[in-house]
């Protein structure tokens, strides 16, 4: 809400602009910026449109004397104005508002020196004024546009004063300076989004007497008797309607103070029955509607005009005033005479009953509705007005006659307009005002500290609560709350709020709370997220986060079978963020792929959230905890002293692989394995994947590098891009965090090769499986050291080598012992796998 | 007798030939190896008369330990000559690069979530982790926002295409989870997650981010409470010399709301565009538990009470860090992560 510091002013004596920011800002109403007009900024604020202010002595209030011709051009004129003190200044104007001949208006003048907005310039920039010869005629002042000053972007003419504002040779500060404060109003704050709400606020927060208007408007026309009619079928949805008339309406500008007061509030004068209802808004905070009376009369054909709230039936239409035709969904509210809707309460009036030039009589409405319906209303037309703002946000019923009082007083003021006697009114429910009991107690309670039973007095009558002591006896106050006061809720917390508030934070002490701790165990899986964390980092991969939302074509190629389909948003800010993720991957793609841009090496990570459906499983997904890793690029950077030719390879398989297992030995898991996947996953290499799985035959997850086709249809660079996803909690059962400790062995390891020719499909794991069971626990080392088939091995056999250590736990084997281990190891490969032991039972070479 | 001398002197002669450590060695192998010269010379003991036997065998022996003592003497000498070289070449050029050793690490907001649960935790806090797809019911309606609720425009809402269920907008229904699971133990824990808002995304605002909220509920639990907490966390992840400054605020769970501001640690209070020249900058929102929120939670409100604050680790690194575009945090530039 924008505060114009002058009209606040009217209503409560003010501090400075910083220091009023300041306490309105610790009491809750934030000040979000400030606006300065003419005046010195003020400190401590975030500035919106920072401008120099006009120099006292130099932006000055004068009166035209006339206005003669000028001699070279027609579209130019020279006015002759009274500078005060008897001086008088000839200038140089084109604005179309003044004309030879013209006398009386005021205006304001810049000299020479004074540094206003440029009117010539196409954007908003500011010029010092110098002296300049325009067709002839010396010019060293200016009389100024709105514009030209920064009150509003009216450009259109120079800015007249009205009667009696400002005299001649006055520095044009003192008339229109002013500053105008942002603030944020929170919900609950509804009542401050009027400047009689705020005024309520400092009076509080400062000491300062109020003076409220308190509009008394004389009605001289005819009785309204029963030519309207008012009726509400449901109160519920509208708590008071009440509504005036108004004879005799000229509708012409409004005033110039209440033109540029809405302008520095932001918004736009119209006329003065719109700018008059706008006003009485900003100022009471109690929306209004004007409609034109003849034109009611008009639809109601002779008839009474029967107005009535009601809920809009199904296939009625308004067109509102904004010009467009609008279907009214059963059931909004709607403000209806005989014939139709005339209005959508609250939210905006229709074009048929819109008050125009021509219009010379009105009906004035001023009401509450149910902010939900309001809500309802303006959503379903996507109409978010000022009036529906404060609708929404309740406005008490209590308000309705003020506002209108205050707005009949304002057009009759400056409309021309006659008050008819009398209203039409509905309310059917008055309220009574709500009152809470207020134990002494209970402010410490919840404080931790309590001012004195006179200083909440103080404090609480100042906000115009009424504070009575308890009728029991106890210390404290049954407090009755005002009328103005709907965010009053739960009662003692609200007030204690409000004491808290007006009493200052810097009041209450500092501590913490006591008793023992609450004892419970911590949640093992975040423990556990931390180590994983902690241990790929260790291995050197940079943890990563990417967004959880996704689309389909994103995550097509990478959701298995079992993923069920994906939590799709109703209002996706974007179609490629449209759902949430089921696998971690594609952003792991997308950031790898993003990095090998740069990097010569990418090794990232990401512990996150994978949402599967399960509808076995009730609405919510199950939200799967996992670990992805994509590798990329170098093995190494390279080292200078490696020399140029040498080249450190590029990451595959076997380097994601020993990440995985260092992962796996660092959360002390043992007997994990890797498979050949019965099905490939279709988004890894076919013959390049793995399946891991625990101990417990559950697989954890699989890795691999990116298909190729893949790889290339993301335009991926690097040779290969290893990717791995890991489910957690499975893992997790499976991890000891605090391992059990076998001895270190105190007996030597005698160290025996076996080099072994195999068919192809006997995989290294199986022969080393074979070798540690044959080995009777003498083997405690099976290292692999060599791999190689083609020359000097049969076609569809590869020779495979082991470094074995023999150890025994209580004694040094010897040369005898560990020959026989050796040979039954060498027995069980031949029986096991038809292994020929090289150097031992070689077939003849094939060549 | 004078083979003997001969074959020392000859011994030696050789030995002053050898020149590195592998002559040497080869010119032990050549005398005094099992099959050398000496222990050839100490065989032939065998061919000599009896009666010059012992002579002979003292004189091959002492002829051995000579030459044994020479090669030893050589043998170190010329180690501590190839030393002497070594240590004498010139110095390497330590301004030479490194050879890499990848270095990984966290990510920014998983640290400064680690630094946030780590002052909690030494107050007796512990993390609760909750649902991320939540029930309108609890993101919003326990915790006193029934539909309708204008406060319900302070979150722009994911809602999912399943009516009801939607994108938690805030971490605060993991206090309903929390106090419905426990009451009516007291509790004190920290609610750390990911959240997400309708929002554009721009250098100020993201659809996604992480928040910590933290509860605290028992009996005698006050504001005062509540305002100690957050000084000592201020203290500890800003450092002793920051200022607090507590703002009235609103939040549809607590009564009373507040907001913590800390002078701002760029410009020392002077003003500037990150403080919005005001000095102070917001770290958290807080307040004691609305009364409907505890009886929502199981915790009968005339003898329960709470405080709740909730902040955003995203912010507050782009505080400590001096991040001006918060589309760094989920970009995972590595360029950015590194610098962690
Ligand atoms: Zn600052």
């Amino acid at each position: 809400m924008k505060v114009p510091l002058g009209w606040l002013g009217e209503l409560v004596r003010l501090p400075s602009p910083t220091e009023l920011a300041d306490k309105l800002t610790l009491a809750g109403l934030e000040v979000a910026s400030a606006r300065a007009i003419g005046v010195d900024a003020p400190q401590g604020l975030r500035i919106d449109e920072p401008s120099p202010p006009w120099a006292v002595d130099k932006v000055l209030v004068c009166k035209v004397l006339r206005v003669d011709p000028h001699p070279d051009a027609e579209k130019l004129k020279l006015p002759v104005v009274d500078m005060g003190g008897g001086i008088e200044k000839v200038v140089v104007t084109g604005a179309p508002n003044l004309k030879v001949g013209d006398s009386g208006q005021t205006c304001v003048i810049g000299l020479t020196g004074s540094t206003l907005l440029d009117g010539h310039s196409q954007t908003k920039v500011y010029k010092t004024l110098a002296p300049t010869k325009i067709r002839g005629v010396l010019s060293d002042a200016m009389l100024c546009s709105a514009y030209e000053l920064g009150l509003s972007d009216d450009h259109e003419g120079l800015l007249f004063l009205d009667e009696g504002e400002g005299k001649p040779g006055q520095s044009a500060t003192s008339v229109l300076g002013d500053v105008v404060l942002e603030i944020d109003i929170l919900p609950n704050m509804a009542r401050c989004l009027s400047l009689v709400g705020i005024a309520r606020e400092v009076a509080a927060l400062t000491g300062a007497p109020l003076s409220l208007p308190e509009p008394k408007p004389q009605a001289t026309g005819p009785e309204l008797g029963s030519a309207i009619g008012v009726s509400i079928p449901d109160s519920s949805l509208c708590s008071r309607y009440r509504a005036i008339a108004l004879d005799g309406v000229k509708v012409g500008k409004s005033p110039g103070w209440m033109r540029r007061r809405l302008a520095a509030a932001g918004m736009r004068p119209i006329s003065n029955v719109v700018d008059i209802t706008n006003y009485v808004m900003l100022e009471l905070g109690q929306p209004l509607h004007a409609f034109d009376l003849d034109k009611l009369e008009a639809r109601s054909g002779g008839k009474p005009i029967q107005i009535e709230a009601r809920p809009a039936r199904a296939g009625e239409k308004i067109r509102t005033l904004d010009g467009q035709e609008r279907a009214l969904e059963a059931g909004l509210l709607v403000i209806a005479d005989s014939q139709g809707p005339i209005a959508v309460a609250g939210v905006m009036g229709g074009a048929e009953t819109e008050v125009g030039a021509e219009t010379t009589r009105i009906l004035l409405e001023g009401a509450s509705f149910d902010p939900v319906a309001i809500r309802r209303g303006a959503r379903a037309l996507q109409l978010h007005s000022e009036a529906s703002q404060r609708f929404t946000r309740g406005v008490p019923a209590e308000l309705a006659s003020m506002g209108l009082d205050r707005a009949a007083e304002l057009l009759i003021a400056h409309a021309g307009a006659t008050l008819r006697r009398g209203h039409a009114e509905v309310w059917p429910v008055q309220t009574q005002p709500k009152k809470v009991r207020l134990p002494h107690a209970s402010v410490e309670r919840l404080l931790g500290v309590a001012p004195s039973l006179e200083k909440i007095r103080e404090i609480l009558s100042a906000l115009d609560f009424l504070c009575k002591p308890l009728a029991d006896g106890e210390p404290g106050f049954e407090v009755e709350v005002p009328w103005h006061r709907l965010d009053i809720q739960d009662g003692v917390a609200d007030l204690v709020e409000d004491i808290a508030r007006l009493w200052g934070h810097a009041h209450i002490p500092a501590r913490l709370p006591g008793g023992p701790a609450p004892a419970s165990a911590p949640q093992a899986d975040l423990e556990f997220e931390d180590r994983v964390r902690d241990t790929l980092a260790g291995l050197g991969l940079r943890e990563m986060i990417s967004h959880a939302l996704s689309c389909p074509e994103r995550e097509e190629a990478f959701v298995g079978n079992g993923a069920g389909p994906a939590v799709a948003l109703a209002n996706p800010i974007s179609p490629d963020r449209c759902q949430l993720r089921r696998s971690l991957l594609p952003g792991v793609i997308e950031a790898t792929r993003n990095n090998c841009r740069h990097a010569e090496t990418v090794r990232l990570f990401e512990v996150g959230t994978a949402f599967l459906t399960d509808p076995t499983r009730g609405p919510f997904p199950r939200e799967q905890r996992r670990v992805s890793l994509g590798v990329a690029g170098k093995r190494t950077e390279t080292h200078w002293e490696d020399g140029e030719q040498a080249q450190p390879g590029y990451i595959d398989f076997f380097d994601m692989k020993g990440v995985v297992e260092s992962l796996l030995a660092g959360l002390g898991i043992q007997g994990a394995k890797f498979q050949q996947p019965g099905t490939p996953a279709p988004h890894l290499h076919p013959g390049r994947q793995a399946l891991l799985i625990g101990p417990d035959g559950e697989a954890w997850g699989s890795l691999g590098e990116l298909h190729p086709r893949l790889a290339r249809a993301l335009d991926i660079a690097q040779p290969r891009l290893i990717l791995a996803e890991l489910e957690l909690a499975p893992i997790q059962a499976c991890s000891k965090e605090i391992p059990r400790v076998k001895p270190v062995p105190r007996f030597p390891a005698a160290l025996r090769d076996i080099a072994v020719v195999v068919d192809n499909s006997t995989s290294a794991g199986e022969l080393r499986e074979g070798i540690l069971e044959a080995g009777g626990g003498l083997v405690a080392a099976c290292r692999l050291f060599d791999l190689f088939s083609g020359k000097g091995i049969a076609p569809g056999k590869k020779s495979i080598a082991f470094a074995l250590g023999y150890q025994a736990a209580d004694k040094t084997l010897s040369d005898k012992e560990i020959d026989q281990a050796h040979r039954k190891v060498e027995d069980h490969l031949r029986k096991r796998f038809g292994a020929q032991v090289r150097g031992k039972d070689d077939a003849p070479v094939i060549v | 007798m004078q083979v003997l001398e001969d074959l020392e002197a000859k011994g030696l002669a050789e030995l002053a030939q050898a020149t590195d450590e592998a002559l040497l060695r080869l010119w032990h192998g050549n005398w005094l190896g099992r099959t050398g010269h000496v222990p050839a010379a100490l065989k032939r003991v065998a061919e000599i008369p009896p009666q010059e036997r012992k002579a002979y065998g003292q004189t091959a022996n002492r002829v051995k330990e000579t030459l044994t003592g020479a090669y030893e003497k050589a043998l170190e000498r010329e180690r501590e000559a190839v030393l002497d070289r070594e240590l004498q070449a010139p110095p390497l050029d330590p301004t030479l690069p490194g050879r890499n050793a990848p270095r990984g690490g966290l990510h920014p907001s998983t640290q400064t979530l680690r630094r946030i649960l780590r002052v909690f935790g030494d107050l007796g806090y512990q993390a609760y982790r909750s649902r991320e797809v939540e029930d309108d019911e609890t993101n919003f309606g326990l915790l006193n926002m029934p539909p309708h609720h204008p406060a319900r425009d302070m979150w722009d809402t994911f809602h999912t295409t399943t009516p009801g269920l939607l994108l938690r907008t805030h971490t605060s229904p993991g206090q309903i989870h929390v106090m419905r699971e426990r009451a009516p133990a007291p509790i004190r824990v920290v609610l750390p997650g990911m959240c997400h808002r309708y929002e554009q995304i721009t250098a100020r605002s993201e659809i996604m981010f992480h928040q910590v909220e933290g509860l605290c509920v028992g009996e005698g639990i006050t504001l005062a409470d509540l305002k100690g907490t957050l000084e000592v966390f201020i203290r500890r992840m800003f450092g002793d010399s920051r200022q607090m400054r507590i703002r009235s605020s609103y939040f549809p769970f607590t009564e009373p709301s507040i907001e913590v501001d800390m002078d701002c640690m760029l410009c020392g209070g002077a003003g500037c565009a990150v403080c919005k020249h005001s000095g102070w900058v917001e770290i958290l929102g807080a307040g004691m538990v609305h009364p409907t929120v505890l009886r929502n939670g199981g915790y009968d409100p005339a003898r329960f009470s709470g405080f709740a604050f909730g902040m955003g680790p995203e912010r507050i690194t782009m505080l400590l860090s001096g991040i001006d575009d918060i589309r760094y945090f989920w970009g995972n530039d590595l360029r950015f992560l590194g610098q962690f």
